[in-house]
């Protein structure tokens, strides 16, 4: 007896032979949990933090409330009137210029490892430890070195050395910011540029030697080799890495707060995720705190969104279309 | 090979998706606090300044009465990462013992069990059976006290106080008994008038400027290359210890519970925050409070101690004072590992139990503390004559989860934990920390208290109490939701800010900008959340 859904070649009405229809069942099964997972830990937490910071806490009918753009205006006009809040919401930016001064050592550093420098694998493993120690681990390492509180017994080596070479350092005093952010900075630097090494000098050696061997027959020199091949080339490479560096405004927050522990007078080290953080710390994960910091998020978006996407415009602008 | 392969990539991935269904699966359910565990009871509870031995002990005392075995979690953070467990109802334990006060919003979401029963229990005490309610201070017992809705009227205890810590502080005796005193004659009982040397600290805000002045001029007559000292210690990146003198001299300004300043209400009533009425849904807000006279004089008194008016910088304290912690506050007083040493601190009653668990009495050791040093009153104002009045903390607390398995043994535990046996227990093995119930810890028997523990019975005993709670208010529907729920104290929430204006501002311009900060930036909030009505 033949089904009389399958035609004479074998195949299925719909064209799917009965061997496809298996495998289109088995994969469908497989990805049902994945695809579950992703409804439960990515869509509805997302689309909540959308929608919480149109609403409010109502304490006596313990409900959520909808509220229009009121917290948000509220949240808002905070940023632009409260020193506290103002000082986090700039301090967040601060991660931008970090890694704007990473980028141009990176691709420096990374080329001379494409060029097999002397000692490259050496200088490899060295900046490369950073990105291997648990960050809390690392700032902690560079808070000692540089700790100055003489009265308890604690002055590291680097606060010896910056008073023999004339630096009045004041420790990670609170008094002190001018002295304090520049020394972030040069943990972040330090820390962070190892990881964008490898993708910088991974995107380079992707570029066909070819091109490279014609410049070199061209008369191209090591700096313009740079300037004008491979950059060019890896600019793909590039542009992803400054809009990470714009992303990381959200979560700029770790490294000042193992330095800091305290936001300091008027949050002079707070950033808006450590205001996020201290929000949940100090109040429990009830809807009225998830509704502020959602709220919280959502005005660093709204800054963030236009940022990204003007970039990432300019960025395919200036990128050469060129695929090898 | 190709085909083989195929069929080997699948079952691969078969597999991977089974077991990631089982694990899925597994996280399900409601383990509880017992079953697997193998204990009918357990508890979780911050490892801090109380140690473990009186819970230890206490476990072990339950377990001979009941039969019914405890199990003991320790956490290293202040709220046991409760959240968490509370929010998802998993894996949770009976009993919670935290430092933190964010079991009042555990008390909004409905995480938490309400202690009636508990309160209600008779336990044994020297006087008889007590209930628990009446055994504890009467005074503290309002903190415990929330509505499970707000606004339904129904006033319950959620939480069992742990300790009661009376912070002010503390003294080194080596140095006072070789101070001679200059200047103006003072007290016998302080300055004796044969040797000129100090034989007890400052009692006296005066005296304290002039035990100041001595100890300056004792330092200076100090070789080069010798331990220096400074007059007072106190810790930048803690700096809410200067809370333990603003508060006492505030209470003793202002009035600590009938007012000094007619129309600003007390010390006390501060905590109301200008709260007028009985019914929670129609509650009042009056931020002058923020303005009382007695708070100006008490920052005024400070900065009079901490700040060189023509400098604008710390005087009378360590150098670097703003990068210093209060752990290393507490080596700099007792270890003589370092150079400049502070005669006199702020320090809670636990200094010198956290001094021994992190070694530093003895940093030679010789065997032999490297400091002695006792609990003093912080000194009053000059024209005060009240009682001491001593800053004290009752935010350690116990609270049982709502969907906890045992809940009707852990309220068992609460409640034998609260027999005047235990509490002794309790005192004995924290080496002098107290709870604010009716006991008295001078009279424990074996305690075997060192001199500095003695002088903190002392002044808990004989003193007045300031600590953050409308005491006034006998009615406990008409205390201010505000204090209930959001706890501000009076500096807002910027210690920081606050402590940078200590150099600049007095005590008015300082109370007049964090009034002006509440009133735009909080209030608001507070008005919406609780339905207040402002009153200005």
């Amino acid at each position: 007896m033949t089904n009389s859904l399958v035609n004479k070649t074998g195949k299925h009405k719909n064209g799917m032979t009965r061997r496809h229809r298996k495998q289109m069942i088995f994969i469908f099964t497989l990805m049902l949990f994945p695809i579950f997972q992703w409804l439960i830990f990515w869509l509805y937490p997302n689309v909540t933090n959308f929608v919480l910071p149109f609403t409010t806490y109502d304490f006596f009918e313990g409900k959520i409330v909808f509220v229009g753009f009121e917290n948000l205006l509220t949240e808002f006009e905070k940023v632009f009137s409260t020193p506290a809040t103002r000082n986090a919401f700039l301090n967040s930016w601060r991660a931008l210029p970090i890694n704007f001064i990473i980028l141009p050592i990176s691709v420096i550093v990374g080329y001379a490892f494409s060029k097999h420098v002397p000692g490259e694998r050496i200088f490899r493993i060295l900046f490369f430890i950073p990105s291997i120690i648990s960050t809390v681990t690392l700032v902690l390492c560079f808070k000692y070195i540089f700790e100055y509180a003489p009265s308890a017994d604690l002055t590291g080596p680097g606060a010896v050395l910056l008073h023999k070479i004339g630096i009045d350092w004041h420790g990670w005093n609170m008094e002190y910011p001018q002295q304090v952010w520049p020394m972030i900075y040069i943990y972040c630097i330090w820390a962070g540029f190892s990881v964008n090494v490898i993708m910088i000098s991974s995107a380079m050696q992707r570029i066909p030697e070819s091109l490279i061997e014609s410049a070199k027959l061209d008369g191209t020199g090591f700096w313009r080799e740079l300037w004008s091949i491979r950059i060019p080339l890896i600019m793909p490479t590039i542009s992803v890495f400054i809009i990470n560096s714009i992303m990381c405004v959200t979560s700029f927050f770790l490294v000042p707060m193992t330095f800091m522990t305290t936001k300091g007078p008027e949050g002079i080290f707070d950033t808006f995720p450590w205001l996020m953080l201290r929000h949940v710390e100090e109040n429990g994960l009830d809807p009225s705190t998830m509704i502020a910091v959602s709220t919280l998020g959502f005005i660093l978006m709204i800054f963030l969104t236009p940022i990204i996407l003007v970039t990432k415009a300019v960025t395919d602008k200036i990128t050469p279309d060129v695929s090898f | 090979m190709k085909k083989f392969a195929k069929k080997m990539m699948s079952l691969a991935l078969a597999t991977v998706a089974c077991f990631t269904m089982i694990f899925a699966t597994a996280c399900g359910g409601n383990k509880g606090s017992t079953g697997d565990s193998g204990y009918d009871l357990r508890i979780t509870y911050f490892d801090g300044g109380y140690g473990q031995g009186w819970i230890t002990e206490g476990a072990k005392r339950f377990e001979e009465l009941t039969g019914k075995k405890v199990g003991l979690i320790p956490s290293s953070e202040f709220d046991c990462g409760a959240d968490i467990y509370l929010q998802s109802g998993k894996n949770l334990s009976d009993i919670y013992i935290i430092e933190s006060s964010m079991w009042k919003g555990w008390v909004k979401s409905g995480y938490l069990e309400p202690l009636d029963s508990v309160y209600d229990t008779e336990v044994d005490t020297a006087s008889g059976k007590q209930k628990i309610s009446d055994f504890m201070d009467q005074q503290v017992k309002g903190k415990y006290y929330l509505e499970r809705k707000i606004g339904n009227g129904m006033m319950q205890p959620w939480a069992l106080p742990l300790g009661a810590t009376p912070n002010a502080m503390a003294y080194n005796c080596d140095v006072l008994e070789v101070l001679p005193h200059n200047g103006v004659a003072l007290s016998e009982e302080v300055v004796s008038s044969q040797t000129g040397l100090w034989i007890a600290p400052p009692r006296t805000v005066s005296e304290l400027k002039a035990f100041i002045d001595d100890v300056n001029a004792y330092n200076a007559t100090i070789p080069e290359g010798e331990t220096k000292y400074v007059p007072l210690g106190w810790c930048g990146k803690n700096a809410n210890i200067l809370f333990y003198a603003i508060y006492s001299w505030w209470a003793q300004a202002q009035g600590y519970q009938t007012s000094n300043y007619e129309g600003e209400g007390s010390f006390a009533d501060f905590w109301n925050f200008g709260n007028t009425s009985g019914d929670t849904r129609s509650h009042t807000l009056d931020t002058r409070v923020f303005l009382q006279t007695g708070l100006q004089v008490a920052i005024d008194t400070l900065i009079d101690i901490l700040v060189d008016e023509d400098t604008d910088q710390w005087k009378n304290t360590l150098e670097d004072v703003m990068s210093i912690s209060s752990q290393d506050l507490q080596k700099t007083f007792v270890s003589n590992s370092v150079k400049v040493k502070p005669v006199l601190v702020f320090a809670a009653s636990y200094l010198e139990s956290e001094t021994i668990k992190y070694n530093y009495l003895d940093s030679d050791g010789d065997g032999q503390r490297d400091v002695n040093f006792k609990f003093m009153p912080v000194p009053k104002l000059d024209g005060y004559e009240g009682k001491d009045v001593v800053y004290c903390s009752y935010e350690d607390v116990m609270v049982v989860p709502q969907k906890a398995t045992n809940k009707e043994l852990a309220k068992q535990f609460l409640a034998f934990m609260c027999n005047q046996d235990n509490l002794e227990m309790f005192t004995k093995e924290t080496k002098g920390c107290m709870r604010p119930f009716n006991y008295d810890a001078r009279n424990i028997q074996g305690g075997n208290f060192s001199e500095y523990t003695q002088g903190v019975f002392d002044l808990y005993y004989n003193s007045l109490h300031a600590f953050e709670y409308p005491i006034n208010c006998t009615d406990l529907l008409s205390v201010s939701n505000v204090y209930r729920y959001e706890r501000p104290t009076f500096i807002g929430n910027d210690i920081d800010a606050f402590v940078k204006a200590l150099k600049t501002e007095n005590g008015r311009k300082i109370m007049t900008d964090i009034y002006n900060s509440i009133n735009s930036h909080d209030v608001s909030t507070w008005v919406k959340n609780y339905r207040l009505t402002v009153v200005q």
